[in-house]
């Protein structure tokens, strides 16, 4: 009887233990898509999507802030591209070319743990070094390197993660119709399309909402960017630059940057979801 | 179209897996490799088609014939080689793909046919010959991991007759299936032996019973015994196999 009861009142403390921490969480997404969604209304409007700012971004209170929604656009869409491109092949080396077990992947992958790891700052100072060493400016080209760099590591453990769970069975199913190895990379893809999915999603999250990088290396512009040498304004620095401004309606300005910026990320986790449930659909 | 193996020698990481392996596996039949686990039969089985190279530290030494030509070293084309040799694994594996693709894939990279005509007709015809055409038809395009385990199962085996085999390896083939699609599947072996040599891994004595025109019986990576089944299965000449057979391990 007693130990009964012991047991309920554990069950009971431990699902309300749960029961917290959900609230907890949840509370904290509310209230911060509550505080930039009210806050941000304030100051939004077409203009603010539409125009470049007037009279600078620091105090200026006219216009809108065009200039970093497309240089976030620029960084973003061109660091994915290249991540993706530098990041695929190296996923299939590791999980298709080497065999299981093999000692090269092992060290890979630990590297890419660690890069992984490594602070975005970190990243933004390594790019600025290296701009400064070849006597590059603060650019576009700066921003999506610098992105890209940061971006790489996400996208190798993200897809590696999706293909190395990955049915072995299925390269040797491949493999015994006499396919090569390359023949074998179509199925694989299919196979792993909605890891990719995912993968892209999380880079570009990241890519989008990461300050700390690109200051150094895109710089910030009022204007849009006409070639990768020149520089590009982003999104999270038009928050950060305007949220410690002196003046209440640019701050305001900054609040309405930041619920573009979040809901950019949404719509895009959205449509992401969409395709990798379309990707799935002859996943083993 | 006999496969000799001749003297071979399987290390995976320094460890001895197959020892001095050497015995022929006649046409036209079903020859049934049986064993306790982990005795190599699966090993044996992956180097008949060099599946055997996508596993990290292995050394292979001896002679594997197939049709007269050494599979074994760098100089064999291993590509047309596996082509030559089907497969159907343990659990059934579809590739992410539909049903009809599944099929059509291993005729897609050996570029077999010409016209889609004529992909459509040989896809067909192979899976009528696995006794799944009727239960899928109008079904092609969905993806193959809507069919049952049974039904996956067949469609791998037609996946990989597509290619036009002269073997057929068969590595526990049924023993992920259930009582009524592991006797579909292995009825189908039956009839394919007019058609294919088969080599045909099995946990099972009773089904090596049923259906082995030869035996083969390993222990701890060495071949014990290897005959005709009558003979191994009623006149066991090896102590280990007249004790495996009698059930005393397994």
């Amino acid at each position: 009887m007693k130990v009964s009861r012991l047991k309920r009142i554990r069950e009971t403390l431990a699902k309300g233990m749960m029961w917290c921490s959900m609230l907890l969480v949840f509370g904290l997404l509310v209230s911060v898509i509550w505080t930039i969604f009210s806050k941000g209304m304030k100051a939004m409007s077409w203009d603010m999507l539409l125009k470049l700012p007037g009279g600078g971004f620091y105090i200026g209170k006219e216009g809108g802030f065009l200039n970093a929604i497309v240089g976030s656009l620029y960084i973003v869409g061109a660091s994915t591209l290249l991540g993706l491109v530098v990041s695929v092949p190296v996923v299939f080396f590791l999980n298709v070319y080497l065999k299981k077990g093999s000692r090269l992947a092992y060290v890979a992958r630990l590297a890419f743990d660690v890069l992984f790891g490594v602070p975005s700052i970190v990243y933004g100072a390594f790019g600025f070094t290296v701009m400064v060493y070849f006597g590059l400016r603060a650019s576009l080209l700066g921003g999506i390197i610098v992105i890209t760099l940061l971006i790489i590591p996400i996208f190798i453990r993200t897809m590696d993660e999706a293909t190395r769970n990955f049915p072995r069975d299925i390269l040797d199913a491949s493999f015994a119709l006499g396919a090569t190895r390359w023949e074998t990379l179509k199925v694989v893809v299919r196979q792993i399309a909605p890891g990719i999915a995912t993968a892209a999603l999380l880079s570009v999250g990241r890519a989008i909402g990461d300050a700390a990088s690109v200051m150094f290396t895109a710089g910030y512009t009022d204007s849009i960017p006409t070639s990768l040498s020149q520089p590009a304004a982003t999104l999270p620095l038009a928050v950060f630059f305007q949220l410690s401004s002196p003046i209440p309606e640019v701050v305001d300005r900054a609040y309405a940057a930041a619920l573009v910026l979040t809901v950019t990320v949404l719509l895009i986790s959205i449509v992401g979801r969409f395709i990798t449930t379309r990707f799935s659909k002859n996943k083993v | 179209m006999a496969i000799e193996v001749q003297k071979l020698n399987v290390y995976i990481k320094g460890n001895h897996i197959l020892k001095d392996v050497s015995l022929t596996l006649p046409e036209r039949q079903i020859t049934c490799i049986i064993g306790p686990s982990g005795c190599g039969k699966s090993t044996l089985l992956r180097t008949l088609n060099r599946l055997i190279d996508t596993t990290e530290g292995v050394r292979v030494e001896g002679k594997v014939l197939v049709d007269g030509t050494d599979i074994i070293g760098s100089g064999a084309e291993i590509i047309e080689l596996r082509r030559k040799i089907g497969l159907v694994s343990q659990r059934p594996c579809p590739l992410p793909m539909s049903i009809f693709e599944n099929v059509a894939y291993g005729c897609r990279i050996n570029k077999m046919f010409k016209h889609r005509r004529q992909l459509v007709y040989h896809v067909q015809r192979k899976l009528k010959e696995v006794g799944l055409f009727d239960e899928i038809k109008g079904r092609m395009r969905a993806p193959a991991t809507r069919l049952s385990i049974g039904q996956q199962q067949r469609l791998c085996l037609a996946r990989s007759l597509a290619v036009q085999p002269e073997y057929i390896l068969a590595d526990e083939a049924t023993s992920a299936l259930d009582p009524i699609s592991s006797k579909t599947v292995e009825d189908l072996f039956v009839s394919f032996k007019q058609q294919y040599t088969i080599v045909m891994v099995t946990h099972t004595l009773h089904q090596a019973l049923r259906i082995a025109d030869n035996v083969v019986f390993m222990y701890l990576g060495e071949v014990i015994e290897t005959g005709p089944a009558s003979d191994v299965f009623n006149h066991p000449q090896h102590e280990l196999t007249q004790r495996y057979l009698s059930g005393i391990f397994s």
